[in-house]
C-alpha cells in the first residue's frame, strides 16, 4: 500500500502494463506531460502526481482497474470532471486516478416511476436535458452543472442553489452500483427508494469517493414545476438582505431559491462581461425564486416583497419574462467567473451556519479579510445558511497566499463558533482535513472510521481525504499504531 | 442473568435504573429486566457495560414497534430510552429543533403547536417515540407529503456497541462535514447504535388543510391514477385500501367493490382549493373527516384476526396495479401509498397453520420481485417468523452489512439477531 507522501511518485513496476492491457493504451496516460492535467481538480492549491492515469469505458473495466492497482500495491482517486472545489480529486503520489467521465450514458429514462439509471460520467445539466420533453428534471443543480458530472455528485453529496426546496443528491439518489476498493461490483439501495437493510446508500453519498467507485447511478426526477417567478430585491446593506432571508423561513414560506450577492460582488459583476444592470451602489442583492403551482405563486410573491421592503428594500423587482429571469440570474451565475478577473487566484469557501446568525457571520468573516488585507466577496446560498466567501488573490505573492488560508481558518472557526459547520457542499476532501476537528471530536471520527474499515479496511480508496491526518483509523491499519504514517 | 452483571448495569445506569420484574415477552424472547438510563453518559456507560459482559439488549421507546424484526437472539434486558426524553432546543426562526431519543412524538407536537412548524413524522403506534422512529425509519400516511424520514434529520448522537458516544451531523440545514453516519443509524433498527438524540428539519405549518375521499374502481387503472393524484402539490397524505377495509376508513363512502381512496391535502389555501376541485373533477371526491387520516394510520399498524400477518412491501408505483391484485387474490386485506410505492398487506388466520404461512410468505416474495421491490413481514406470531429473515431477500451482498456491524456493535449486544440477516 502506498501511504500519501510515502512513496516515491513511480508507478510500481508492472502496473503501467497491467493497466494498459485492461483498458487499452489510449486510455492510460502516464507520461509526465499527459499527467499534469490531472494534478489537481477545481482546488488548485492542493496536487499531487499520480503514476498513471486511467479512463476504463464500463464497469467492468474499473473493477480490473481496481483489482489490478490492489495486485501492485497502489492506491486509487476516482476521479469525475475534475470540478470539485475540496481537493477531493487531488491524486495521491503513485496512485492512480480512474477518470470516470468515458462513461457518460444515461442508461434509462423511466418516468413513470420518476427515476433514470445513469452512468457516473453524465453530465449534471444533460440529465435534465434530456428528461425535459417528459416534464421532469433533475433537482441538483451545482453552479458548475454544466460541466460536473453525476458520479462526482454523489461522491461529494452536491447541492445548488435549489436545494433549500430540493434537497442535495442524497435526497435524490435512489440506488447505486459501486466497486469496493477490494474490485467486488455491489448494487447498493433500491429504485423503490426503500431498501432493506442498512441505508449503505445514504451511507456512500457524501464519502467523497472513499468507500468506493460509484459505476452506476439510479436517481430520482421531479416534475417541472409548473410555474416560475423569480424576484430582485435591492438592498442597502447585507445585513437588510439577510434579515429578509430570516424572515421569509420564520413565515414558513420555502422558495426553490434564496440567493444573495453582496456589494463587492456586484461590483466585480457588473464591470465584467457578466454585467446584469444591478445598481452599483446597491449593498446587496437577494434573488428569490418561487416555484409550483400556479395559483399559489402570486401571493407568495406579493409576501416576499412585503417581507424585503420591511427588511428595508430599496425597491423588489419580479421577472417579467425568462429572459428577464435570465438576467437575474446571471448576477448570481457570473459571480465566480467575474471574481475570477480580479486576481489571477479565487478561493471559494464554503460554510454553513444557522441562517438567523447570518448577519452577524458575514460582518465577522468581511472584518477578517479586511484586517488582512484581503479582497473577500460574498455569493451564498442564504436560504440555507451556506456561505461562499470568495478571496480573490494571488498566490504567487507568498505572503499573501499565507494570510489567505489563515483567513480561511478563521473564517470557519467564526462559521463553528455560530453553531455551523465546515462545509455545505464542497465536501472536506484534501482541503479541510485538518478542520474537521473543529467541528467533531474523537470519538465522532473514530466512529466515522468504522465506516471507512468496512468499505475499506486497508485504506487504499482515495486515501488523504476527508480525515485528519495524524491519529485516525488505526483501527483500519493495525500496523500503524504509531499513528504517524497511516495512509486514510 | 447473573447477579454481577445486573450488579454491573445498576453501578453503570445509576441506582433505580435497573428493574427486575416478572417475564415480558418481547417477539418470543422472555426478558426479566429493564435497564432505564436517565441520561446519554449513564447509557453509554451501561451499553459499554453490556458489551464487556455480553450482555445482549433489546433497545425501546414506547414499545409501540415491538413487533417489528426478527425474533430476538439471547437478549437479557430491555433497555429503554424514555429517560432520554425531552424536547432540547426549538428554533422558530430556522424550524428545527432537538430532542431525546426518548421523547413522545405527541410531545413534540404540543410543543409546536403554537409554532409556524409541523413535526414531519406520523408513524402508527401507542405513543412512538422519536428515537423509535428513527430506528425504524417509520413512515406514516403523510409521508407522501413530508418525505422519508432518512431525509429529515440533519444531526444525530449515538451510542455505538461498545459504549461510544459519537455525534454526525449538525444543526443547519445543509451539511456535507464529514461522513453521513445518520443515514446508518436511520432504519437499522437499534443494530449498530442506540440514538440518543436528533435534530430534525421541521415543516412549514400549513394554512389549509382538507380531508377528501372517493370510491376509484378496480383494477390496475385505479391504481395508476392513485399514482396521478398522489403526484398532487398539495398532497400531504394519499392512500387506497380496499373494500374490505374502506369500512373503517370512511364509512359513508366505502364502496362495495374496487378502493377506496383518501386524500389529505395541506398548504396554501389557493392550492389546496385548486387540488380539492381537481380530486372532485376526477374522482368525484367528497369532503371526508380529518379523523379519516388518523383511522387511516391505526389501520397501517393493526393486524387482522386471531393470528394476523402485516407485510410492508416497496415497489414500484407503476406496477402497484399488478402487485395489489395478485396480493388480493393470496387473500390480503390492502392498504396502499401511491405516492410511494408502499403496500401494507394483512392476512388473517384463524389458527396457527405453518403452511398456509409459508404460502402467503412465497406469494409475497414474488409480489416483492414483481413490483422492483422488497417485502418486509412487519408483524407475526413468533412461531410464524421462526427460520425466515423477517426483511426478505437482502438488497444488497450482506458481507457489507456484517462488516458494519462487527465494527459498530462489536459484541453484538444491540438487538442481537433482530435485523436483516440475523445482525
Amino acid at each position: 500500500m502506498t501511504g500519501a507522501g510515502a512513496a516515491p511518485s513511480g508507478p510500481a513496476p508492472g502496473l503501467v502494463g497491467a493497466l494498459r492491457e485492461i483498458v487499452g493504451d489510449e486510455a492510460c496516460l502516464f507520461d509526465p506531460v499527459a499527467l499534469l492535467a490531472y494534478e489537481c481538480d477545481a482546488l488548485t492549491l492542493h496536487a499531487g502526481r499520480p503514476a498513471a492515469v486511467v479512463l476504463p469505458r464500463d464497469k467492468q473495466e474499473i473493477a480490473r482497474v481496481v483489482r489490478a492497482c490492489r495486485r501492485f500495491g497502489a492506491s486509487f482517486v476516482p476521479r469525475g470532471a475534475g470540478t470539485g472545489l475540496s481537493g477531493g480529486a487531488t491524486p495521491t503520489e503513485g496512485g492512480v486516478v480512474i477518470e470516470c467521465s468515458r462513461l457518460d450514458r444515461i442508461l434509462a429514462i423511466d418516468p413513470e416511476n420518476r427515476l433514470a439509471v445513469v452512468q457516473p460520467g453524465v453530465v449534471n445539466a444533460a440529465l435534465s436535458e434530456a428528461v425535459r420533453p417528459l416534464g421532469l428534471f433533475y433537482a441538483p443543480d451545482p453552479s458548475s452543472q454544466s460541466a460536473c458530472t453525476i458520479g462526482g455528485n454523489v461522491a461529494e453529496n452536491s447541492g445548488g442553489p435549489h436545494t433549500l426546496k430540493y434537497g442535495t443528491t442524497v435526497n435524490h439518489v435512489l440506488a447505486l452500483e459501486l466497486v469496493l476498493p477490494d474490485g467486488e461490483l455491489v448494487r447498493l439501495g433500491s429504485p423503490t427508494g426503500w431498501a432493506s437493510g442498512y441505508d449503505l446508500v445514504g451511507a456512500v453519498v457524501g464519502s467523497e469517493g472513499t468507500l468506493g467507485i460509484v459505476c452506476e447511478v439510479t436517481v430520482r426526477l421531479c416534475e417541472l414545476p409548473e410555474s416560475v417567478e423569480t424576484l430582485l430585491a435591492v438592498f442597502p446593506d447585507v445585513v437588510s438582505a439577510c434579515r429578509a432571508v430570516g424572515a421569509i423561513i420564520q413565515c414558513g414560506l420555502l422558495p426553490a431559491a434564496l440567493e444573495i450577492v453582496d456589494r463587492r460582488t456586484i461590483e466585480a459583476v457588473e464591470a465584467s462581461v457578466y454585467a446584469a444592470g444591478l445598481p452599483r451602489d446597491a449593498g446587496a442583492v437577494l434573488l428569490v425564486e418561487l416555484d409550483g403551482a400556479a395559483v399559489a405563486l402570486p401571493r407568495q410573491c406579493e409576501r416576499i416583497r412585503a417581507i424585503c421592503g420591511d427588511a428595508g428594500a430599496a425597491r423588489v423587482e419580479v421577472a417579467r419574462d425568462a429572459a428577464e429571469r435570465r438576467r437575474f440570474w446571471r448576477a448570481r451565475k457570473g459571480a465566480f467567473g467575474a471574481m475570477g478577473r480580479l486576481a489571477p487566484d479565487l478561493y471559494v469557501h464554503d460554510a454553513v451556519v444557522p441562517r438567523a446568525r447570518l448577519p452577524e457571520v458575514l460582518e465577522r468573516v468581511c472584518a477578517i479579510a479586511d484586517r488582512r488585507g484581503l479582497r473577500l466577496s460574498n455569493v451564498f446560498h442564504a436560504g440555507d445558511g451556506n456561505l461562499h466567501p470568495n478571496i480573490s488573490f494571488d498566490r504567487r505573492d507568498p505572503e499573501q497566499l499565507e494570510q489567505v488560508l489563515a483567513a480561511g481558518r478563521e473564517i470557519l472557526e467564526a462559521c463553528v463558533a455560530a453553531g455551523g459547520v465546515i462545509s455545505g457542499e464542497h465536501g472536506i476532501g484534501a482541503e479541510k482535513r485538518e478542520y474537521l476537528r473543529l467541528v467533531f471530536g474523537d470519538d465522532d471520527l473514530e466512529a466515522m472510521c468504522r465506516l471507512r474499515g468496512a468499505f475499506d479496511p486497508e485504506g487504499v480508496c482515495n486515501p488523504g481525504k476527508l480525515f485528519p491526518t495524524t491519529r485516525f483509523c488505526a483501527e483500519a491499519n493495525p500496523k500503524a499504531r504509531g499513528y504517524d504514517r497511516v495512509a486514510l | 442473568m447473573r447477579v454481577d452483571d445486573a450488579e454491573a448495569l445498576r453501578k453503570a445506569a445509576g441506582d433505580g435504573a435497573l428493574e427486575q420484574h416478572a417475564p415480558i415477552e418481547v417477539d418470543g424472547a422472555a426478558i426479566e429486566f429493564s435497564l432505564r438510563p436517565p441520561d446519554g453518559a449513564a447509557l453509554a456507560r451501561a451499553v459499554r457495560a453490556m458489551a464487556e459482559r455480553r450482555i445482549g439488549a433489546l433497545v425501546q421507546g414506547s414499545g409501540s414497534k415491538g413487533s417489528l424484526g426478527n425474533s430476538p437472539r439471547g437478549a437479557q434486558v430491555l433497555l429503554s430510552t424514555r429517560g432520554l426524553a425531552g424536547l432540547r432546543d426549538f428554533d422558530p426562526e430556522e424550524g428545527v429543533l432537538r430532542a431525546g431519543a426518548g421523547t413522545r412524538l405527541g410531545e413534540l407536537r404540543d410543543a409546536l403547536r403554537a409554532s409556524a412548524w409541523e413535526l414531519p413524522f406520523d408513524p402508527p403506534g401507542a405513543h412512538p417515540t422519536l428515537g423509535g422512529t428513527l430506528a425504524a425509519a417509520a413512515p406514516g400516511p403523510r409521508h407522501t407529503g413530508f418525505g422519508r424520514p432518512r431525509d429529515l434529520v440533519l444531526g444525530l448522537d449515538a451510542v455505538l456497541g461498545d459504549g461510544v458516544r459519537a455525534r454526525c451531523g449538525g444543526r443547519v440545514v445543509k451539511n456535507v462535514t464529514g461522513y453521513d453516519l445518520m443515514k446508518l443509524q436511520i432504519g437499522a433498527h437499534g443494530s449498530l447504535g442506540v440514538i440518543e438524540a436528533a435534530w430534525i428539519r421541521l415543516r412549514p405549518r400549513a394554512e389549509s388543510e382538507r380531508t377528501l375521499a372517493a370510491a376509484l374502481g378496480s383494477g390496475p387503472e385505479a391504481c395508476a391514477r392513485g399514482v396521478a393524484l398522489a403526484r398532487l402539490a398539495s398532497a400531504r397524505a394519499v392512500a387506497l385500501v380496499d373494500k374490505s377495509l374502506a369500512e373503517a376508513i370512511v364509512p359513508s363512502l366505502a364502496p362495495s367493490a374496487g378502493w377506496l381512496l383518501v386524500a389529505e391535502l395541506a398548504g396554501d389555501e389557493a392550492l389546496v382549493s385548486r387540488d380539492a376541485a381537481r380530486l372532485t373533477e376526477t374522482v368525484g371526491a367528497a369532503p371526508a373527516s380529518p379523523g379519516a387520516i388518523a383511522r387511516l394510520r391505526a389501520l397501517q399498524g393493526e393486524t387482522l384476526g386471531p393470528i394476523g400477518l402485516r407485510f410492508r412491501l416497496a415497489v414500484l408505483v407503476d406496477r402497484l396495479g399488478e402487485v395489489s391484485a395478485d396480493l388480493a387474490r393470496a387473500g390480503a386485506a390492502l392498504l396502499v401509498y401511491p405516492g410511494s410505492g408502499l403496500v401494507y398487506a394483512r392476512f388473517a388466520l384463524d389458527e396457527p397453520d405453518g403452511a398456509a404461512v409459508d404460502r402467503i410468505w412465497r406469494a409475497l416474495g414474488v409480489a416483492a420481485r414483481q413490483g422492483g421491490g422488497h417485502a418486509l413481514l412487519e408483524s407475526a406470531p413468533a412461531w410464524a417468523k421462526a427460520a425466515r429473515d423477517v426483511f426478505g431477500e437482502p438488497d444488497a451482498d450482506l458481507s457489507l452489512a456484517r462488516a458494519l456491524k462487527a465494527r459498530f456493535d462489536p459484541a453484538g449486544v444491540l438487538n442481537p439477531g433482530r435485523f436483516a440477516g440475523g445482525l
